[in-house]
């Protein structure tokens, strides 16, 4: 069980190598960050795991199912993906329509489709937002009606392309709470982010790319004090590590941790 | 002195929504300053950036009321063409901003100065010297449509700055960019800064705002909560409660204060962090 | 970059009014001969000596099978007048009807060809400066060639929407009926988007003193030079010769 990827090399049309041998597995029930530059390759690789794109060499297995046999539409009940831009996604006249949206179309009976609807929409703070057309709401909110659709889907891995952009200190805690709760719920969770603190308050485990290839696969602290790996990366210590840094506290990366060490 | 943008009791309800989005706005804005508007999504905050430009009543409707004052003179009085020189606009979407019609990056950056009527020699130069200041020669031939929205952000930003307004209002330039992307628009705000513009900035990244701005408003409930300095307001705890995050050492500083020893000043950036934690 | 050769460098507004010129005297002087004979072979040499020739010869070829021959055909077997000059089935090919579709073709045949050299050899933006510079409004130019850029745009992002609608569970491969039911939901997101961004650039262009009421001046510099100043009039006045001689009597017109 889980998303086991084998040396996989893509390349785009026009020749253009967007992820060269790539092996990682993910198992089911992980919460997983994705970090790293834009370029780097980050949306490539999750697209590769819902078929969005199809690999040129190597393999993509999800729960024993060799991705190459099956459609992203066939996938998608297992693999949800949420795209970066909510606009490439929505197109219902309503909130409530729009997460129904995969539940009716695979047929559910009415009743079902509610519950899933009202469950996804109380998770992801719409209820009130159900009879709203998706395009009256802000940028923010709509990037959670997005979110609530895959989770309606009842897919059993969701990605998450970018959900921090643009959101505000609360959208960023309801993230992280539906995160909490699809944990508890055994999906799995990956997400590319740019918000270090986010990633630090909510991931365990956090893959790091650079130039189409994993430059690092670990935990906050041996990602944030491991200056090779933020060069290679282009990244940056937030800014608790960096005030650590230079008052010689190492290996922190939260405030607790560095409150710890000065008592 | 003169304020060089005032709103006096602005009061402003979409067409469209059901409220209003202000209820008695007031605030004076002098040359040189340097303001982060924050506040929790849907308090506003671009909203009051296209009313200061104008954009609001002309392109996009709404009942508006009150006082809105470039150097004493109202706003919606002028034209759009009136105020593009006068007041600089960056958007949050690097992806619909370029012109649309120009095949390099050195012609989309001319466009505004073409529109502006500047001589073709001194076109030229302004143009050169904005490519040299923002540091994006590597992109001076390439098509606009073909950019990263790092690139493209930044290429938006250059076409505005050759235009040179005196004000810039820079709404959420860095909303789609990597650490990377976003520390070099800061960059290039640092120079516009150091220029002695005028500059009205939203920004959800606050580590920057705490850094770069000199004032801070915060919308709160269709009206201003907080009007002051930036280590003022961004040392109070209960902005959070706002929907605005903290400067990590700021969330460090009020916690130690608590739970360690009561600090004098609690730091917003990170000098100012280092130098009392060294003490 | 590849120097440009004499048509490709000509001033983009010299061109269109020649080629719009020798289309008008084919509508007027109405003989075949004219395109047939004269202008179109022309303007193959043309293309030829701007060494455009091939993407030129794809894009008439092109033309002419989309509609040049379809007006050909139902002028020539459909308008019967005159006598039989083929026959097959309930088809005849008339001497009226092969008369009239080589006029009609060649005239379509001029525009066609000088029209598309025209296009072949010159960028947008420079025949927009120079029909701003005539007092063509800002407007236009700017629709014009926001339209031309624009669908490049929508394809790329058409096929994003059709990204994010197949990980919505939305089956888009496969056979016509499954490719007609996704149509929508990839639809009403470009549609939607379009509209919204539509405002946007609205905005964006204000940034830039698009609707400045200060005369407009160009990066791009073009003048049409001496010669090319002379040239079009003695198109025109080649063109003029042309129809009087065809028309008046007195010098051997309407034979």
């Amino acid at each position: 069980m889980g998303i086991v990827i084998e040396n996989v090399i893509f390349n785009y049309p026009n020749g253009f190598c967007a992820i060269d041998d790539i092996s990682i597995s993910i198992e089911r029930g992980e919460k997983v960050a994705i970090i790293g530059q834009n370029g780097a390759g980050k949306t490539t690789f999750v697209k590769m795991m819902n078929n969005l794109l199809r690999p040129n060499s190597g393999t993509v297995i999800v729960d024993d199912i060799n991705l190459s046999d099956v459609t992203t539409a066939q996938i998608s009940k297992k693999v949800g993906y949420v795209f970066q831009n909510p606009g490439d996604q929505l197109f219902n006249s309503t909130v409530f329509a729009e997460i129904a949206y995969n539940p009716r179309y695979r047929k559910l009976p009415e009743s079902k489709v509610k519950e899933l609807v009202e469950d996804a929409a109380a998770l992801c703070g719409l209820t009130k937002y159900l009879k709203t057309n998706p395009y009256d709401l802000p940028f923010g909110l709509r990037k959670f009606v997005t979110i609530a659709c895959v989770i309606a889907m009842g897919s059993e891995y969701i990605i998450l392309d970018e959900p921090t952009a643009g959101q505000d200190l609360d959208g960023l805690k309801l993230q992280g709470d539906i995160i909490t709760e699809l944990i508890k719920r055994n999906k799995t969770v990956i997400t590319i982010t740019h918000d270090m603190e986010f990633v630090i308050d909510n991931f365990e485990r956090i893959i790091v790319m650079a130039d189409k290839k994993i430059v690092t696969d670990s935990n906050p602290h041996n990602v944030f004090w491991d200056f090779d790996v933020l060069e290679t990366a282009s990244l940056k210590q937030p800014s608790i590590c960096k005030l650590g840094n230079e008052l010689g506290i190492t290996d922190i990366v939260t405030i607790d941790e560095f409150l710890q060490k000065v008592k | 002195m003169n304020p060089v943008l005032e709103m006096k009791d602005v009061h402003f309800k979409y067409l469209i929504g059901k409220e209003k989005v202000f209820e008695g706005i007031s605030f004076k804005i002098y040359k040189g300053e340097f303001v982060s508007i924050t506040g929790r999504n849907g308090s506003g905050k671009t909203t009051l950036c296209n009313i200061l430009r104008g954009f609001i009543p002309h392109l996009n409707q709404g009942t508006l009321s009150g006082d809105i004052l470039l150097h004493g003179e109202s706003i919606p009085d002028k034209s759009l063409g009136e105020l593009a020189d006068k007041i600089g606009y960056i958007f949050q979407n690097p992806f619909i901003q370029n012109s649309g019609i120009k095949e390099t990056v050195y012609e989309e950056i001319a466009f505004g100065l073409e529109n502006l009527g500047i001589p073709r020699e001194e076109m030229i130069k302004t143009v050169d010297d904005t490519i040299k200041l923002l540091k994006i020669e590597d992109l001076r031939e390439k098509h606009p449509a073909e950019l990263s929205g790092g690139q493209r952000q930044r290429v938006a930003i250059a076409s505005i700055i050759a235009m040179d307004p005196p004000i810039l209002i820079i709404d959420e330039p860095t909303s789609q960019l990597d650490p990377k992307g976003t520390e070099e628009i800061f960059e290039i705000i640092k120079l516009l800064k150091e220029q002695k513009k005028t500059i009205i900035l939203v920004e959800h990244k606050i580590d920057q705002v705490a850094e770069y701005a000199s004032r801070i408003i915060m919308l709160e409930d269709k009206k201003i909560l907080f009007d002051g300095t930036t280590n003022e307001i961004l040392s109070k705890e209960e902005v959070m409660t706002y929907g605005t995050n903290l400067p990590q050492v700021a969330k460090l500083g009020i916690k130690y204060s608590k739970e360690v020893k009561k600090l004098e000043k609690i730091p917003t950036v990170l000098e100012e962090a280092v130098k009392i934690f060294k003490g | 970059m590849v120097k440009k050769r004499f048509i490709s460098r000509m001033y983009p507004l010299t061109k269109l009014i020649i080629a719009l010129t020798l289309g008008g005297t084919s509508i007027i002087v109405h003989q075949w001969q004219f395109g047939y004979l004269f202008i179109m072979p022309l303007m193959f040499l043309l293309a030829i000596l701007d060494g455009k020739f091939k993407s030129y010869f794809k894009k008439v070829f092109a033309a002419i099978v989309v509609f040049f021959l379809f007006i050909f055909l139902i002028q020539a077997f459909l308008v019967p007048v005159g006598a039989t000059i083929w026959q097959w089935e309930f088809l005849h090919l008339t001497v009226g009807g092969l008369d009239k579709a080589l006029n009609i073709t060649a005239t379509i045949g001029v525009f066609l060809t000088t029209l598309l050299l025209v296009f072949e050899t010159t960028n947008m933006s420079d025949l927009m400066v120079s029909l701003q510079k005539t007092g063509m409004p800002n407007g236009a130019a700017y629709v014009f060639l926001a339209s031309i850029q624009m669908i490049p745009e929508m394809n790329k992002r058409s096929k994003v929407i059709m990204q994010a609608q197949r990980a919505r569970g939305i089956e888009t491969e496969g056979n016509m009926w499954v490719r007609t039911k996704a149509f929508f939901p990839t639809l009403s997101p470009l549609i939607i988007s379009s509209i919204t961004d539509i405002g946007d650039k609205a905005a964006t262009l204000e940034a830039r003193a698009f609707s400045s009421s200060i005369p407009n001046t160009f990066y791009r510099d073009l003048h049409a030079s001496f010669f090319e100043k002379y040239i079009t009039v003695f198109v025109i006045l080649l063109c003029t010769l042309y129809t009087l001689w065809r028309y008046v009597p007195a010098i051997g017109g309407l034979l």
